[in-house]
């Protein structure tokens, strides 16, 4: 089967008008409590000025005088002080895989692309709602690292890298979560975008690192359709996209039921290992619609699936 | 395990073809960017050793298709089982037919064992291949002429359709015959056939194969080649009275090359034993072995002789058919005119018959009742109520009388023409003549003194009829004590007549005439008793009342046919038939005819019989009554020589054609075996090939 020439990615392939009519009504919100500097519409660790009441503290000096809940104090003979939710802004960090794994095109979108559009689209929606949004990826060796912000050029910026970097080298995702747990970061939302392509170990534990430090954990695949099916039947020379010179020569007949049940159980794997520790998996492939498969899974997020 | 074409062997080096084309495609392998090295290792890693072993399993199964192709084109044949299949042969069968190879010992025939080897061999022809099948029999034909082989099933049932025939044949015609159908391709020539000398007689004059005919001879050995056989049985008359005995006769011949002693011959009526005496002959000789027999019961009955078991049993019995009735009517016909002493015969019989009832005035009911007509008128109708009608040879002839005399022969009566001396010899030639009733002419009558030297004796060894052979013994009666004083010198006599007794100088005494229906005997002398001594000899009425019955047996059609021969009966009852089967021994009946006749109805079997045996004629009434009436068919017995050829000319018909003799269905595989054929595996290879092809494609779904 010959390569589908890739599709070049730009500005504009990146974030489409129709994309951002379709994610213009959407909203994301934090499952868990997060950490934010700015006011918002998330529910904060911290106690602090709020108008929803979340529970009464004796009264400690120190304790600014206006939060005395005189009624109470009165009724229990001594002060008592009430502690509200403080809602916060939502921080979320985009980490991209830019692996070159992720150049692997078969389907008129490589999946690179299709992480990016991803990528865009999360962006795009979470600064639609005022939350400051980050994101990290790994190019060449170096990591990419955007620091989380609210503002429209947000957008911009990350739209920018994306186009620029582009996939190419081998343990990006590994590298980046690296990168992020070698840095102090406040709890929030961390986006996982890759095909996954890779030996999982490394980038499982990455994750549970950011889970034990409290952030919230999304971990969305984009798959190959060719990847998927294996659909060849004759002799094929694969080229490996991550390690360049190496390549195999095979006769796909008797060994596409080998692949397709090892492709599954990888899958399997996968799912069974992001249910285990609560987080969130998403697997759209990349002739599919990021948009939709986007606003499905938020919808269904909100309704608490 | 042998090929046709050993050459196409080299074709199984195409095996490899699967293998080339397989790792040639891997250069035409296509090119992909792959990024999901990661599943494609693993999958590689964890399944190397199943991926391996699955490649060479499917590119074994693919080569082994290919070789089952090829080795199907190459024509195997196993050896073990060893026949011929060379291809583009054709192969020729010969298979004798005669009923000597009904020959062996126990219950294993010659033929068996051929027939055994015969079906052995084409079982193991292969579809397509091109035979044919030669049956030497009594009408040697081709049964399959250059077809082609559709099955083995097929096969053996044409082989088994094949039936002995009693008739014997000439190898050496039907070896003619076979090799000189397809000439000019290269042959292969079975003959099935025993060693027959008399078979083979003249197989050197046939011209010898070409180079391109192989012929095997499948001759089943036989140890013991001791054979008797019936060859005729008769009783003395084909009409017989009841309780009167009566000898049946059994002729044996001696066929081998050696003597045998005390064969024991049985004689059976309506399959009954009722005697038994050993034969010993030497050999090729014959010996005729008188049986008394008596019938107590009127109506058709089965005489049967029947020899002990030896190498031939086909041809140890025989049968003949004998009617028994309660009495025989006998009308003299005296002129009123002559009233001379001693004139009329009717005394003399009369005295016979009372005679034969015992003495007395039993006569009138006895078994043999004597009328005398004297009266000038004689209608038709006076005489057919009798069986037997004597012409006084005093008697005026008219040429009325003598075509009322025919038409009584005609309807099935038995006239009886004593010549004495008041015969008129111009006015019988005249009148008789005409009308076919003389069975020879006579010439003149010589009158000698009664009481002379001069006169004439019956022979006592001169009886063509068997039932006045008694008669030559002298138990009943020494008929050589009668002598006749006046007797008739007769001319030659016309074609079929026999000579019933002959004076002692052998002159014919009796000379019989028989019609269709319907006999004359003339007789050289008188029955009356005016110039001889007949009255005065007691002897003389058992040989009258022999002479009577076999008169009255000329009413009844023969009850001994030859092979061929048409059987023919009369039916007379009360009812009219309405059907009529004729069947030899235990064959499939098959439908005689009914011939409407003044007299009656004729039922007919003019085909005639195919075998030798006892066989009926069952006819059936238009009142659910039925009637059957036995005879015995009597073949020539042309094939019961089982004397093998002689050695040397064996070995010169095998230097002339060069052929391999063998004994049994394993010496011809063994034959066969040896001459490097083998039977045809195609089927088996093909069928392996799909087995091949069938698991190639599984494989093929295994990675669906």
């Amino acid at each position: 089967m010959a390569q589908v020439t890739e599709q070049k990615l730009t500005l504009e392939t990146a974030l489409p008008a129709e994309a951002r009519d379709a994610l213009r009504y959407l909203e994301i919100y934090a499952r868990k409590a997060v950490e934010g500097l700015l006011h918002g519409a998330h529910r904060s660790r911290r106690k602090g000025v709020s108008t929803e009441f979340d529970h009464h503290k004796q009264y400690m000096p120190g304790d600014p005088l206006k939060h005395v809940d005189w009624k109470v104090s009165a009724r229990h003979d001594r002060f008592y002080v009430k502690r509200y939710i403080e809602d916060t802004a939502l921080n979320v960090r985009l980490i991209v895989d830019s692996s070159a794994s992720q150049r692997q095109s078969t389907a008129g979108i490589s999946v690179w692309n299709q992480s990016a559009r991803m990528t865009a689209s999360l962006a795009y929606l979470v600064l639609l709602q005022r939350d400051s949004v980050g994101m990290v990826m790994t190019n060449s060796g170096q990591t990419v690292w955007l620091p989380s912000s609210s503002t429209q050029t947000q957008l911009v910026r990350i739209l920018q890298s994306l186009v620029t970097v582009g996939a190419s080298n081998a343990d990006s995702l590994e590298t980046s979560l690296r990168a992020i747990l070698d840095r102090k970061t406040r709890r929030g939302m961390m986006v996982v975008i890759s095909d996954l392509m890779f030996d999982p170990e490394g980038v499982r534990l990455g994750i549970r690192k950011l889970q034990a430090r409290g952030h919230e954990v999304l971990l969305f695949q984009v798959r190959d359709p060719a990847a998927e099916t294996f659909p060849y039947n004759r002799w094929m020379q694969f080229d490996s996209l991550e390690r360049p010179g190496v390549r195999w020569r095979l006769d796909t007949v008797p060994l596409k039921r080998f692949y397709l049940e090892e492709y599954r159980e990888f899958m399997e794997g996968w799912k069974a290992w992001a249910r285990k520790h609560d987080v969130h998996f998403l697997s759209i492939r990349s002739d599919e619609s990021a948009e939709t498969a986007l606003s499905e899974y938020l919808a269904r997020r909100a309704d608490g699936g | 395990m042998t090929f046709a074409y050993p050459g196409l062997l080299w074709g199984l080096l195409l095996g490899a073809i699967p293998i080339i084309v397989y790792y040639l495609m891997r250069f035409r392998s296509l090119r992909v960017y792959w990024g999901a090295d990661y599943i494609l290792e693993r999958a590689l890693a964890r399944r190397r050793k199943q991926l391996y072993w699955d490649l060479i399993v499917l590119l074994t199964l693919r080569a082994l298709v290919v070789m089952a192709l090829v080795t199907a084109f190459a024509r195997p044949q196993s050896r073990k089982a060893g026949l011929v299949t060379t291809d583009g042969v054709l192969r020729v069968v010969l298979v004798d037919g005669s009923y000597s190879l009904l020959a062996g010992e126990g219950r294993h025939s010659r033929r068996d064992v051929a027939m055994e080897a015969l079906r052995e061999l084409v079982s193991r022809w292969g579809r397509g291949v091109k035979w044919s099948l030669y049956a030497l029999d009594g009408h040697p034909r081709w049964v399959v002429d250059q077809g082609d082989v559709v099955n083995a099933e097929r096969s053996i049932a044409i082989v088994d359709s094949l039936k002995s025939e009693e008739a014997s044949v000439s190898l050496a015609a039907g070896l003619d015959t076979v090799l000189s159908h397809g000439t000019g391709m290269r042959r292969e020539i079975y003959i099935f056939s025993d060693d027959q000398a008399s078979a083979w007689a003249g197989a050197d004059k046939v011209k010898a194969a070409d180079a391109n005919t192989r012929i095997f001879w499948i001759n089943p050995a036989l140890a013991d080649r001791r054979n008797l056989a019936v060859t005729s049985v008769e009783a003395g008359h084909e009409r017989v009275l009841r309780g009167q005995n009566f000898t049946a006769y059994a002729q044996i011949r001696n066929f081998s090359q050696e003597a045998v002693r005390d064969a024991e011959l049985t004689f059976l009526v309506d399959n009954a034993r009722v005697g038994a005496k050993r034969v010993t002959l030497p050999p090729g000789q014959s010996v005729t072995v008188p049986m008394k027999v008596r019938l107590d019961t009127a109506g058709s009955h089965l005489i049967t002789a029947r020899l002990s078991d030896d190498a031939l049993a086909f041809d140890n019995a025989m049968s003949v058919g004998v009617e028994a009735v309660n009495s025989v009517s006998v009308l003299v016909l005296r002129d009123a005119a002559q009233t001379e002493k001693f004139v009329s015969s009717a005394p003399q019989l009369q005295l016979a018959a009372r005679v034969l009832a015992g003495g007395g005035a039993k006569e009138a009911s006895g078994p043999l009742r004597v009328t005398e007509h004297v009266n000038a008128a004689c209608p038709l109708g006076a005489l057919t109520a009798h069986d037997v009608v004597v012409l006084d040879g005093g008697r005026t002839l008219t040429p009325e009388l003598a075509k009322t005399l025919r038409s009584y022969v005609d309807q099935g009566g038995g006239l009886v023409l004593p010549v004495d001396d008041t015969v008129d010899l111009a006015v019988w030639k005249r009148l008789l003549a005409p009308v076919e009733l003389l069975p020879a002419p006579p010439l003149r009558v010589r009158n000698e003194r009664l009481d002379g030297e001069v006169c004439r004796r019956l022979s006592r060894s001169g009886f063509d009829l068997p039932g006045l052979r008694d008669l030559e013994t002298g138990t009943d009666g020494d008929v050589t004590q009668l002598r006749f004083y006046t007797w008739a010198e007769f001319g030659n006599p016309g074609p079929g007549v026999e000579a019933l007794a002959r004076f002692a100088d052998g002159t014919p005494f009796a000379l019989k005439r028989r019609f269709e229906r319907g006999s004359v005997v003339l007789l050289a002398a008188g029955l009356n008793s005016r110039n001889n001594n007949l009255m005065v000899r007691e002897s003389v009425y058992p040989f009258l009342v022999n002479l009577m019955v076999e008169a009255s047996s000329a009413e009844q059609y023969v009850r001994r046919v030859k092979l061929g021969e048409p059987v023919r009966f009369m039916a007379r009852g009360g009812t009219a038939p309405v059907a009529a089967q004729f069947a030899v021994e235990e064959d499939e009946p098959l439908p005689a005819s009914l011939v409407p006749q003044p007299q009656g109805t004729r039922v007919e079997f003019a085909a005639g019989a195919k075998r030798s045996g006892a066989a009926s004629l069952l006819v059936l009434g238009d009142n659910n009554t039925h009637e059957r009436v036995w005879l015995g068919v009597q073949g020539d017995r042309d094939d019961s020589d089982l004397s093998s050829v002689t050695t040397a000319y064996r070995e010169q018909l095998k230097e002339q054609f060069g052929w391999t003799e063998v004994g049994n269905a394993k010496e011809l595989m063994d034959a066969l075996e040896s001459d490097g054929r083998g039977t045809e595996r195609y089927a088996w290879v093909m069928f392996a090939m799909l087995v091949f092809a069938m698991g190639e494609i599984l494989m093929g779904l295994r990675f669906v």
